[in-house]
């Protein structure tokens, strides 16, 4: 972390998706709704994620990829639900893989949309796909500053899906 | 192919929408579900306290209670939040 405005835009995207994680757990309680469980966890693991980026840099990039790869696995539904990636891999792959799947739930998400033409799954949609960008600008270290404004605008574009 | 929680919510729905009750001969033609299947989830619901059986002329009938109408109500809450990821629940 070097500026504020970085520190600013990443303490945004962590309170979005702690109100996305809160939201998915007590929906869980609610209607015990296994789905709301694992998105539950995967936002848990994004922000986890997010928050150790105060600590170290780019460590976060294996935790928002786990995530993203919940988030993705809950689309394809016949894949078995214990597989696990194992990432032991530098920082830039584990970006890459975080971008993968973010982009790929976005996309999903995108494609939803066509489906059903909720704003909230245009929303969140267009949220996963900044933060895919986003962490693609984190990853080439040029637009820093930029990215992590992207990120907090995507997160705060998937947190307005629940306001509505 | 539909979750649990889902085969729930459109009993429940189902329920909700009939002014008396409904036998489990009905509720196996309009929920799909088989007789075996629809017994094991009715038990638990009422169980749980969101449906109760009455009698009436006709025989033993369904109704939902209040805890089911505001199980239903939060189901469609946060079914909406899940749908916005694209997510069914």
């Amino acid at each position: 972390m070097v500026t504020t405005v970085e520190q600013i835009s990443l303490l945004i995207s962590i309170i979005a998706t702690a109100i996305i994680t809160f939201t998915s757990f007590y929906g869980y309680l609610k209607v015990e709704s296994k789905t709301l469980l694992r998105e539950g966890i995967a936002f848990l693991i994004i922000m986890l994620g997010l928050l150790s980026d105060f600590i170290t840099p780019y460590l976060g990039f294996y935790f928002e990829a786990v995530g993203f790869l919940l988030i993705g696995l809950e689309h394809i539904k016949e894949l078995n639900e214990n597989l696990a990636p194992l990432i032991i891999i530098p920082y830039v792959a584990g970006g890459t893989i975080a971008i993968f799947f973010s982009l790929y739930a976005g996309i999903e998400t995108l494609l939803y949309y066509q489906k059903t033409k909720r704003l909230t799954n245009l929303l969140v949609g267009t949220g996963l796909i900044l933060v895919s960008f986003s962490i693609f600008m984190q990853i080439i270290n040029y637009f820093t500053t930029l990215g992590y404004i992207v990120q907090a605008l995507g997160y705060l574009i998937m947190l307005s899906s629940l306001v509505r | 192919m539909r979750s649990r929680i889902r085969i729930i919510a459109d009993l429940l729905l189902t329920l909700e929408q009939s002014n008396d009750g409904l036998k489990i001969t009905e509720l196996v033609r309009r929920s799909n579900v088989p007789y075996v299947r629809l017994t094991e989830i009715l038990e638990e619901l009422e169980k749980k306290g969101l449906i109760r059986q009455i009698n009436e002329e006709e025989g033993q009938v369904y109704i939902i209670t209040q805890k089911g109408i505001k199980f239903l109500n939060e189901y469609r809450k946060f079914s909406k939040f899940a749908e916005g990821f694209g997510f069914e629940i």
